[in-house]
């Protein structure tokens, strides 16, 4: 095809690339590593040890946080995901209507905000909720991170939603099926990839925040991200690499799963 | 059979009555009357946009009709819910359960109406006899052929036993061969389950080979209904006679008033006799119709029709000669070719040509 533009031509392209590639993963190549170092630089390598990755599940905060992490995940991702899927079907599967593609943009628009904006927002917010409730619990946290996972839980899925054969649920309609029926045998069935994929996203959006937790939270609630910049303000250990590179782990298997589902045949 | 309770004299016989469809400013249907008998094999035929995919689905129930009644067995369902009908649709791409298998697919209807399992299993079997894919249940949608998905789709459609089955050009994804064979057995599951078939399509021959009726349409509005037969060979007017199958159309003005047969003075001169369904009186302007294998090839002589011939385009079983007449006018004879190899004419050669006056009609204007 020697009439379309070829950029791997251009002279440099190998070059670039590489720069590239070593921009992106060479910093994380050389964490991972320090993860494994037996002293306690994190520049300085001085043999390889595991006690890091020991030290860091003997560590009560370590632990506490990350259980913490999780709970707020999971239940943030669920809750996302659920207002994603409802959002995704009634901006899909229904007639046209006034005001629809204002909702559409509505529920993407998030994504584009600064997420300190959002961020200070929502601690003006709740400082004055936890006043007037005097409730200091997880809620806070809990419905601050489903707020801002909805997008992405809400992209995948309406996504899956529009690219389905519609003529599959007129089908079953005709085949005698309620509305209920249909979107319990055929549509709900068909999404699922759909949903699985906009839930992992979710799930790894939350797990990984940083600023919107920092903001929200209350005393003692600290999660594993912000946990970790807590500790870089002190005294920096390897430890510090080993949570990471678990963290990285963690969030490798679950883009695995996310790309294995999403990929799945849609046929 | 499987659906007792419906009474003997309920057919399946459908009448339309003032059916029209309007999208915004867009009227698709004007105003239809349509009587659809109970078990027969019809046919909506029309080119794409004629309105014919747009009245099968308000008989399925997926459009409203703007106006007019939908009656089933004597029962307005024109504003009934698709699942409220007992017509069941072969879409044109199937519309197959992907997520599902073959006995599933077929068994769909059957489990959304709460039918016991025994039941569902035992006319998925039959279901499967029926198409011809006895033992294939249990495999999936993707891993059937599209002539094999095709039959699913059939069983799965005919599965609750409707009283009507819609096909929107359910064969045009097929190839040629298969599309032959499907045209056969479609013709044998309508006579074998005494189903009304309502078959949309906008290819002439599919439908003069399967259905009892055709009707054919254009604009969004009905141009003739009767049997392949008449349709063929009574065409009412232009676009009729034009859309199926191939027509020489010839212009010319009644010479003596009469019904039957009339002597028409075609352009040029030539006196013909054709077929008039009504009296016509004399100087009138008519157009006639003339299929291509009525015509014939003849030596050129005064007071005949001639012409020169522009093209000659071989068809195995037969032959067709494009001529453009004296007067300038386009004609297509057709000769069925023959063993013992008989001369043509060449092309460039100036020929005379007759025309069979029994199989020469005078078209409605």
């Amino acid at each position: 095809m020697t009439r379309h533009f070829d950029t791997k031509s251009l002279p440099g392209f190998g070059f670039i690339t590489l720069l590239c590639f070593l921009m992106l993963y060479l910093p994380i190549a050389v964490l991972v590593v320090f993860a494994f170092n037996a002293g306690t630089s994190i520049a300085i390598w001085q043999g390889f040890s595991l006690r890091w990755f020991v030290s860091a599940a003997q560590n009560d905060q370590v632990i506490e946080a990350s259980i913490r992490s999780l709970q707020i995940a999971v239940v943030a991702a669920g809750l996302a995901t659920v207002s994603a899927t409802l959002a995704a079907l009634a901006t899909t599967r229904t007639k046209g209507y006034r005001g629809m593609k204002t909702k559409v943009l509505l529920f993407t628009v998030p994504l584009m905000v600064p997420e300190i904006v959002t961020a200070v927002a929502l601690l003006i917010v709740v400082a004055r909720l936890k006043v007037w409730t005097g409730y200091t619990g997880l809620g806070y946290l809990i419905l601050s991170h489903a707020a801002f996972c909805v997008p992405f839980a809400y992209m995948p899925i309406r996504a899956r939603l529009a690219g389905m054969d519609s003529t599959l649920e007129a089908a079953a309609m005709d085949l005698y099926a309620s509305r209920w029926q249909c979107f319990r045998h055929i549509t709900l069935p068909l999404l699922t990839p759909g949903i699985i994929a906009g839930f992992m996203l979710a799930f790894v959006i939350s797990l990984d925040d940083v600023v919107i937790t920092e903001f929200v939270k209350s005393a003692g609630q600290d999660t594993l991200p912000t946990y970790m910049l807590g500790q870089l303000r002190r005294n920096i250990t390897p430890e510090i690499n080993a949570i990471s590179t678990a963290f990285l782990a963690l969030s490798v298997v679950l883009i695995v799963v996310f790309y294995l589902v999403s990929n799945r045949k849609k046929t | 059979m499987l659906d007792t309770t419906r009474p003997s004299e309920d057919d399946g016989t459908i009448t339309l009555s003032g059916i029209g469809k309007s999208f915004g400013s867009f009227t698709a249907i004007e105003h239809i009357d349509l009587d659809i008998r109970g078990n027969e094999f019809f046919t909506l035929l029309g080119p794409s946009g004629c309105g014919k995919t747009t009245l099968l689905r308000m008989l399925a129930g997926f459009e409203t009709p703007s106006r007019g009644e939908i009656l089933l067995n004597g029962r307005d369902i024109a504003r009934l819910a698709p699942n409220q009908r007992p017509i069941n649709t072969v879409f044109q791409n199937y519309a197959l359960f992907p997520h599902l298998s073959v006995a599933e697919n077929i068994g769909f209807a059957l489990k959304m109406r709460g039918k016991p399992r025994s039941e569902i299993e035992r006319t998925v079997e039959e279901m499967l006899a029926l198409v011809q894919l006895d033992g294939r249940g249990g495999q999936l949608i993707t891993q059937l052929s599209g002539g094999q998905q095709q039959r699913v789709a059939l069983a799965r459609a005919l599965a609750p036993r409707p009283a009507v089955l819609l096909l929107d050009e359910p064969l045009s994804a097929l190839d040629q061969k298969l599309r032959k064979n499907m045209q056969i057995e479609l013709k044998r599951l309508q006579k074998e389950t005494g189903i009304t078939f309502v078959f949309v399509t906008h290819d002439q021959e599919e439908a003069l080979t399967m259905s009892d009726r055709i009707a054919v349409l254009s604009n969004g509005a009905l141009r003739q209904v009767g049997t392949p037969h008449e349709i063929y060979n009574h065409p009412v007017d232009r676009f009729v006679a034009d859309f199926i199958g191939e027509t020489n159309l010839l212009e010319g003005r009644v010479v003596h008033e009469g019904a039957g047969r009339v002597e028409v003075a075609l352009e040029g001169g030539v006196t013909v006799t054709a077929q008039a369904d009504r009296p016509l009186a004399a100087g009138r302007a008519v157009t006639l119709a003339v299929r291509p294998e009525n015509t014939a090839l003849a030596d050129p002589a005064p007071g005949q029709l001639c012409g020169k011939i522009d093209q000659i385009v071989y068809f195995g079983t037969d032959t067709h000669f494009h001529l453009t007449l004296d007067s300038g006018v386009p004609l297509v004879v057709r000769r069925q070719n023959r063993a013992d190899g008989q001369m043509l004419p060449p092309v460039g050669a100036r020929v005379g040509v007759t025309l069979e006056s029994e199989a020469t009609r005078i078209l409605k204007d």
